[in-house]
């Protein structure tokens, strides 16, 4: 039985000079898993939909117009895309890679709400389940905290 | 007749280096190989196999491969059917492919704190890692058996590897597991050849002996 150290003096003899690649690689991926994650999904996305609609890369690659590897490089998750590039490939597929859309959504009364409610209440005995800009009696049994502007009820608690 | 040409080879290297294209223009192909390492410390030294028409060892390829999506769909799209068992809870492919990404990178990054620091967390070293004897359900192909039994773990990632000391690994290929037996499969039941393959290399540069090898899976 060889020593720990025989063991590894002789295999010194024969190790490829080059070591490999793979701890390179590894530090690559965990410094930017945060993007490589994203694009790993909307490669994800474009195979399959490709897939499901039987079309090649090839096809994709000239319905948009760009080289075959191009499209490769796409698929296996490892591309920094641009924006434009994924628009461009969301409208040739007809699908969404990504979406950002909510985030400029207007809906101003409830942002107003939730923002500059102008009474403090106890957080513990009443929870805001709903946020509405119409309070008919109908609907509530109480209504409290009235907040009225040149007459006009502007906010109020309702139950 | 692949062992019959081993011993050809052998002998013909005793004899004197004969030009590689006498060997390939006589139909004597033969599995060239190297070893390249992967990281090596006191405690632990993970070495690889690359083989001969390859761009990389075989440790490399396993990460690559296992955070490659077009890769990963193709293979799960081609395995469907053993997604589709009980065991797996008939998983879709995206799911498939979403959880292998996961697994691949909190298992690369195990991995790669040993190659940094020398040590795993709590000085945890590749012995520790979960790995267990192939072919647990026939034991009397292996000679010797590894026992470092920890979690138990549903992960379908393998990494296959010859331990040639206490703490020196070479890893002869990888697979994502979906059957019991290698043998179920060709791409597994390929990786059993490459472990033999690695196994008959190591020999012949005197690394193991006939006895004082055994054939480690390291798994999630």
């Amino acid at each position: 039985m060889k020593s720990q150290q025989e063991i590894l003096d002789k295999l010194n003899q024969i190790i490829a000079n080059e070591p490999s690649k793979w701890l390179e690689e590894a530090n690559y991926r965990f410094e930017n898993k945060a993007w490589l994650k994203k694009s790993q999904a909307i490669a994800l996305r474009i195979l399959r939909h490709i897939r499901a609609n039987s079309i090649s890369q090839k096809d994709l690659a000239e319905r948009l117009n760009v080289a075959p590897q191009q499209v490769n490089r796409w698929v296996k998750g490892s591309e920094n895309f641009t924006l434009e590039t994924i628009s461009k490939i969301e409208i040739v597929l007809g699908i969404q890679l990504i979406d950002v859309s909510d985030t400029l959504k207007k809906n101003e009364s409830s942002i107003s709400f939730k923002k500059e409610m102008p009474f403090e209440f106890d957080k513990n005995k009443i929870f805001i389940i709903e946020y509405t800009d119409k309070i008919s009696n109908s609907n509530y049994t109480e209504v409290t905290n009235c907040v009225t502007k040149d007459g006009n009820i502007m906010w109020a608690l309702a139950a | 007749m692949g062992l019959n040409l081993l011993k050809f080879y052998r002998i013909i290297l005793l004899k004197g280096t004969l030009p590689e294209n006498y060997l390939l223009k006589n139909n004597l192909k033969v599995h060239f190989m190297k070893l390249v390492c992967i990281f090596a410390h006191e405690k632990n030294t993970l070495l690889s196999i690359q083989f001969d028409n390859n761009d990389s060892d075989e440790f490399s390829k396993a990460f690559n491969q296992w955070q490659d999506i077009e890769y990963l769909e193709q293979f799960f799209e081609e395995n469907k059917k053993d997604l589709q068992r009980e065991f797996y809870g008939n998983i879709s492919v995206e799911d498939a492919v979403a959880e292998t990404i996961e697994e691949s990178r909190d298992f690369e990054e195990f991995i790669r704190q040993i190659a940094i620091r020398g040590t795993g967390d709590n000085e945890s070293n590749l012995n520790n890692i979960v790995f267990k004897t192939l072919n647990n359900y026939e034991t009397t192909l292996i000679h010797q058996k590894s026992k470092a039994y920890g979690l138990v773990n549903k992960s379908w990632l393998r990494i296959y590897a010859i331990r040639i000391s206490a703490s020196i690994f070479v890893v002869s290929g990888s697979a994502i597991k979906l059957t019991l037996e290698m043998k179920d499969r060709e791409h597994t039941k390929e990786e059993l050849n490459k472990l033999k393959k690695t196994a008959q290399y190591l020999k012949n540069e005197g690394f193991i002996d006939e006895d004082d090898y055994g054939f480690i899976e390291i798994n999630n």
